[in-house]
């Protein structure tokens, strides 16, 4: 097989006294949809800034086509695409003012950072709103401002953290289009969600961490068949929670006894 | 970008071939700080950050210039210092004192809101820049934006020293304003630190929030102060060789350092070694803040974006005391008829507690009114000197009177929110009567800004003229509190927390403001004619008090009809 894009070895994580991250070892392959699941608190995001090259101070190694993230931070990044969970961005800039300045930061030819621009936005449906502050957009039009902010430089990897919220049915399917796509050209999709329906869809290989552990890889069709005929939620669910989901339904339910006596 | 911004970005990338050989990626650099400039272009400054936080966004464009613009007004304003008789020792201590503090309270709230943009963690560190860049980037950012406050506020003095004693002069007090920046950029280091220790990082914009208020109230107060005392200064002349302590104040290094390197003579040792400190403190104080209190700092600093920081999965988040039995929920019981207006207090309440916009543009103008009104009964005693017996037994009543101005100032602002949207909850809920909600509302302002002047007025009313002075004071606080029902029954059919900020109804709110203050001076002429008739003085009361009573009534009655709405 060819080099993976993406490798984790044996990567830990602390902060202060918590563990976050337990030894994770990871490879992905160019061409390949990566969905990675858990639940909150598990190290998703932690991993994805490891990744990033936001958190330098971890052990164990991490390498991006062969480039380890920490030695040399700056060129694993220039081959990232990073779409953030939360809309972060300078909304008092116009969308074609902040995407200018992400190309720049990519060092990005001008000409082409316009043209990808115009005609990124334009498939969002955002043409008319190229020039207008972004701090009257609404949450879906961030959205579709960050994901071409993470697509702009054309990477060969892109990490997706939720990259689906706000947007309008339209859109997702548009999304969910681009990412058959990019992974058909051989780049590397890194997909965090909590919808699992969506990441039972896009993805070709599912990871599932709990509590800074891997404890489950595979495709959905592997996975089906390890834990049994069941849905993505349920193999969830059954690896992830001590107790029947549902118990926690009963529990809520008997709230409303505790008046009634 | 405007063309000041243009000039400065000129500036410092003017040594580019010497950045690219320290590993600085130019272009990179020149793109964050264009982003950045224009950013702050749009962003309102400090001084107009208590007002223009309801405006319209888009409105602000050249935010930059306004700054300036103001800077250098206060630096006209700072000549008033060489009106000073004396030395230009005693000219210069109270130019740096204005200088050094001025700059000090407009650079503590920038440093979090404009210069260390929390976003940057997410939006900038992900992309493939070089750490020195970044930090480049962001210190010349700091740098420009220094230099926006500080060359408006100097300028106007160096014209003046230039043209009366001489263009060398003018270079050392340039030196000197260098100086004292470095110094005050350490003080607000030393601040953020202090903060940081004593708070958490998720109060502490809540805390440089309350900083911003004192110093709008401050400003004013100088405004109110500083004008009148240099008139009283101004003829006499102050020697300020007899003061030993002032070898202790910033100001004065730099003045006497001025003084030494103009004069090339010092008139005593303690000037020598004020001069000695003007150049040792600041270069001492930016080594401290390099070697110890940065990093600190920007590790402390990173914690203050709240999301995915560090200690977002180990910290417990800020648990709000449980207020099941607390004061206010007592105080609710015992104001409110039922439940749907209990509910409109507490909401009211705790909203107007917690809310950093309510408090940003409500305190201010107490804070103002505590200003005007300290200055008020301070020029009023020194000409009234004769103290004539019938204002001074007024005088409580006169705080019943204008304390109401508070709580019209807070009550115009309570129907405002930022996150007016979440108002659906009224909309939703069965709630037949909003009035319920109004008047709950409306009782908790009463007892968060009303009680304590209540309270206030009768105390100085006890100190001055015993019980005898309770029926008045107490007709003066009905009347008031009548008045402001008055004006609730007509502005007030608003739910609390449920609209939008905007611009537009300011002019409309000063009138009304204006008005009530004209209404509570008539009423109180009224009252003050019948000051020494207890008779009239007891059915006045009666009448008051049950005239609010119904106005109370009318306003829990108030059905969905009658509501107003934004738009």
């Amino acid at each position: 097989m060819t080099e993976p894009a993406i490798s984790i070895r044996n990567l830990h994580k602390h902060y202060g006294s918590k563990h976050v991250l337990q030894g994770i070892d990871l490879d992905v392959y160019p061409g390949q949809v990566l969905g990675y699941i858990g639940p909150n608190g598990a190290g998703k995001s932690t991993t994805v800034k490891v990744l990033c090259g936001l958190i330098s101070d971890y052990s164990g190694d991490v390498r991006v086509r062969g480039i380890d993230v920490r030695e040399n931070p700056v060129e694993a990044k220039r081959l990232i695409g990073y779409v953030p969970e939360m809309a972060e961005l300078y909304d008092v800039l116009t969308p074609s003012e902040f995407l200018h300045f992400m190309g720049n930061l990519y060092g990005l030819d001008e000409q082409l950072c316009e043209g990808r621009i115009v005609r990124m936005l334009g498939a969002f449906g955002l043409q008319p709103n190229i020039h207008q502050r972004m701090d009257t957009f609404s949450k879906g039009m961030k959205q579709k401002v960050l994901l071409t902010s993470g697509l702009i430089h054309n990477p060969d990897i892109i990490i997706f953290d939720e990259p689906l919220s706000g947007l309008d049915a339209n859109s997702v399917i548009i999304v969910k289009d681009l990412i058959g796509k990019l992974a058909r050209e051989g780049k590397t999709i890194f997909y965090c969600s909590h919808m699992m329906d969506i990441v039972e869809k896009v993805s070709d290989r599912i990871i599932l961490i709990d509590q800074g552990r891997v404890v489950a890889d595979g495709t959905f069709e592997e996975l089906k068949q390890q834990q049994g005929n069941q849905s993505l939620e349920q193999i969830f669910a059954r690896l992830t929670l001590q107790d029947g989901l549902g118990r926690a339904a009963d529990d809520l339910m008997s709230a409303f006894e505790t008046g009634k006596s | 970008m405007n063309i000041v911004n243009r000039f400065f970005l000129a500036v410092v990338m003017a040594p580019g071939p010497l950045y690219s050989r320290w590993g600085i990626e130019v272009n990179k650099m020149r793109s964050i700080l264009t982003t950045k400039l224009t950013m702050d272009d749009r962003r309102p400054n400090t001084m107009q950050a208590t007002r223009q936080r309801r405006g319209n966004k888009d409105a602000i464009s050249n935010a930059t210039l306004g700054t300036m613009l103001v800077s250098g007004l206060m630096g006209l304003a700072f000549l008033m210092a060489f009106s000073l008789t004396g030395d230009y020792v005693v000219q210069l201590t109270f130019f740096f004192g204005m200088f050094i503090t001025m700059l000090c309270m407009s650079l503590v709230s920038d440093f979090t809101s404009v210069l260390i943009d929390v976003r940057d963690t997410q939006i900038i560190l992900p992309k493939p820049v070089n750490d020195i860049t970044f930090i480049a980037a962001r210190l010349l950012h700091i740098f420009v934006h220094v230099c926006k406050m500080v060359i408006p506020l100097s300028l106007p003095a160096f014209v003046y020293i230039t043209a009366q004693t001489g263009i060398v002069a003018a270079l050392a007090f340039g030196v000197m304003v260098f100086l004292a920046t470095l110094f005050s950029i350490f003080l607000i280091n030393a601040v953020y630190i202090f903060i940081l220790q004593i708070t958490t990082p998720e109060r502490f914009k809540n805390v440089i929030s309350y900083i911003q208020i004192a110093f709008a109230i401050g400003i004013y107060a100088a405004y109110q102060v500083l004008p009148r005392m240099f008139d009283r200064l101004g003829g006499t002349g102050i020697d300020l060789t007899q003061y030993d302590w002032l070898v202790a104040m910033p100001p004065y290094w730099f003045a006497c350092a001025f003084n030494t390197l103009v004069t090339f003579k010092t008139d005593n040792l303690l000037q020598l070694i004020s001069a000695v400190l003007a150049v040792l403190m600041p270069v001492l104080s930016i080594y401290l803040v390099v070697k110890y209190l940065a990093p600190a700092f920007n590790q402390k600093l990173a914690m203050i974006s709240g999301s995915g920081s560090a200690t977002s999965g180990t910290q417990a988040a800020q648990t709000v005391r449980q207020t099941g039995g607390g004061f206010a929920d007592r105080i609710s019981q015992v104001l409110t008829g039922n439940r749907m207006e209990q509910a409109g207090f507490m909401m009211a309440w705790r909203l107007m507690a917690r809310s950093r916009d309510f408090k940003l543009l409500v305190y201010p103008s107490i804070g103002y009114f505590l200003v005007l009104f300290v200055m008020m009964v301070f020029r009023g005693t020194n000409s009234l000197k004769a103290q004539e017996d019938g204002l001074m037994t007024f005088f409580p009543v006169l705080i019943a009177y204008f304390g109401g101005i508070i709580s019209i100032s807070a009550l115009s602002q309570v129907s405002y929110s930022n996150q007016y949207n979440a108002a659906w909850v009224y909309y939703v809920s069965p709630l037949t009567r909003p009035g319920e909600i109004v008047s709950g509302a409306l009782k908790a302002v009463m007892v968060q800004f009303y009680a304590l002047v209540a309270l206030f007025a009768l105390a100085v009313g006890l100190w001055l003229g015993g019980t005898d002075m309770f029926p008045n004071v107490l007709l003066g606080l009905f009347n008031q509190l009548l008045i402001i029902y008055i004006y609730a029954v007509f502005n007030f059919k608003k739910l609390p927390f449920s609209q939008p900020m905007n611009m537009n109804q300011r002019g409309g709110q000063l009138i009304k403001t204006l008005m009530m203050v004209f209404a509570s001076l008539i009423i109180g002429s009224v009252h003050y004619l019948f000051i020494k008739a207890p008779a009239a003085i007891g059915v006045a009361l009666l009448l008051s008090a049950t005239a609010t009573w119904l106005l109370m009534r009318r306003i829990r009655n108030i059905d969905w009809e009658e509501m107003e709405f934004a738009e």
